[in-house]
């Protein structure tokens, strides 16, 4: 079973770009451009970590994250880190991403999945 | 307020004598006095000589105190002045009351000034300090509204492009050895760094950048 990551942002163009990072088959990326998207498939499956843009149309990823499954950890990526202190988030980037510290992320968690 | 500082009082009274009197009085505090005898010269230099505070007499010719009081608030909006006055008839009630309309913030007898004159000047330069910090807060605040605004919008711009852009050369390696694929890569993190830069701002200063256009001094 491959490691499954959930991503919702307005930005299409930053879903695509997330989707091409990941080129490891044990790696599947599923993007969403809206909540609502997002909430239909929650209800079928579970991703291993949940990525979220912070600023979206009338509501924000801090918003979003209170309402998901508490056992999900959820990351959140924003334009600036110094106005977003929540314990809801694992972890919290800034954009544009560091890809190299999210890839280090993702392993962290994947090897806790796999062992 | 600290006494090692030196502010600048700027005094207007057609009575050269009564200058030099008050720059007696002063010398030993840390205050210049800057003493002019025509209201007309006061108003025209006022910007230039830049005073932490002014002190008028009412009784002048050509322009009295009320009038040049009233001038300087309708002429000069770039800082806030205090003014004081200073008059030999302000035991009429009436002229404290034109005064205050006029725009003046204090007002002492010319019979009192050895005793009371220092501690007005100073609670004048604590008012305008006050002031000072006041719009400095203020524009700190319009400045930081400002750029979480730029930031937002900006910032996923910027994502996009730089994610675009790594992505144009995963899949076209070649574009890596052409010079101006580096320029333009450098620029974006260049944005980047400001961006970051300018979201971190707590406090700013202002530099020339030309003679009409002032810049934020970033980092």
């Amino acid at each position: 079973m491959p490691f499954k990551i959930f991503y919702l942002d307005d930005e299409y163009a930053l879903l695509d770009i997330f989707k091409d990072i990941f080129t490891n088959p044990n790696v599947e990326v599923i993007t969403f451009q809206n909540y609502s998207e997002l909430l239909k498939t929650l209800n079928n499956e579970k991703p291993d970590l949940l990525f979220l843009d912070n600023f979206m149309p009338n509501t924000s990823g801090p918003e979003i994250a209170k309402k998901i499954d508490p056992d999900i950890p959820k990351i959140l990526l924003t334009g600036d880190l110094d106005y977003v202190k929540d314990d809801v988030f694992v972890a919290s980037f800034e954009k544009p991403l560091n890809i190299d510290k999210i890839e280090n992320l993702i392993q962290q968690f994947a090897l806790k999945k796999y062992s | 307020m600290s006494e090692v500082s030196h502010y600048r009082i700027l005094l207007i009274d057609d009575s050269k004598s009564f200058i030099s009197g008050i720059k007696s009085l002063l010398s030993g505090h840390p205050f210049e006095v800057i003493g002019i005898t025509s209201p007309k010269e006061a108003l025209n230099t006022l910007e230039t000589i830049n005073p932490d505070i002014v002190i008028t007499d009412l009784d002048m010719p050509s322009i009295n105190g009320f009038e040049l009081i009233r001038q300087i608030r309708e002429k000069v909006h770039k800082k806030y002045y205090p003014i004081m006055v200073l008059s030999t008839r302000m035991e009429n009630l009436v002229d404290i009351s034109n005064s205050v309309d006029c725009g003046a913030d204090a007002f002492s007898s010319k019979d009192n000034i050895r005793t009371s004159l220092v501690p007005q000047i100073k609670a004048l330069i604590r008012l305008k300090q006050l002031h000072e910090t006041a719009i400095k807060g203020k524009q700190l605040e319009a400045v930081q509204a400002l750029i979480g605004t730029y930031k937002h919008e900006f910032g996923n711009s910027l994502a996009i492009l730089l994610g675009m852009f790594r992505k144009l050369i995963k899949y076209n390696p070649s574009l890596k050895e052409d010079p101006s694929v580096a320029s333009i890569q450098e620029a974006l993190s260049r944005i980047d760094t400001t961006l970051k830069k300018l979201s971190k701002l707590r406090e700013y200063k202002e530099t020339d950048y030309s003679e009409k256009t002032k810049i934020l001094k970033v980092g």
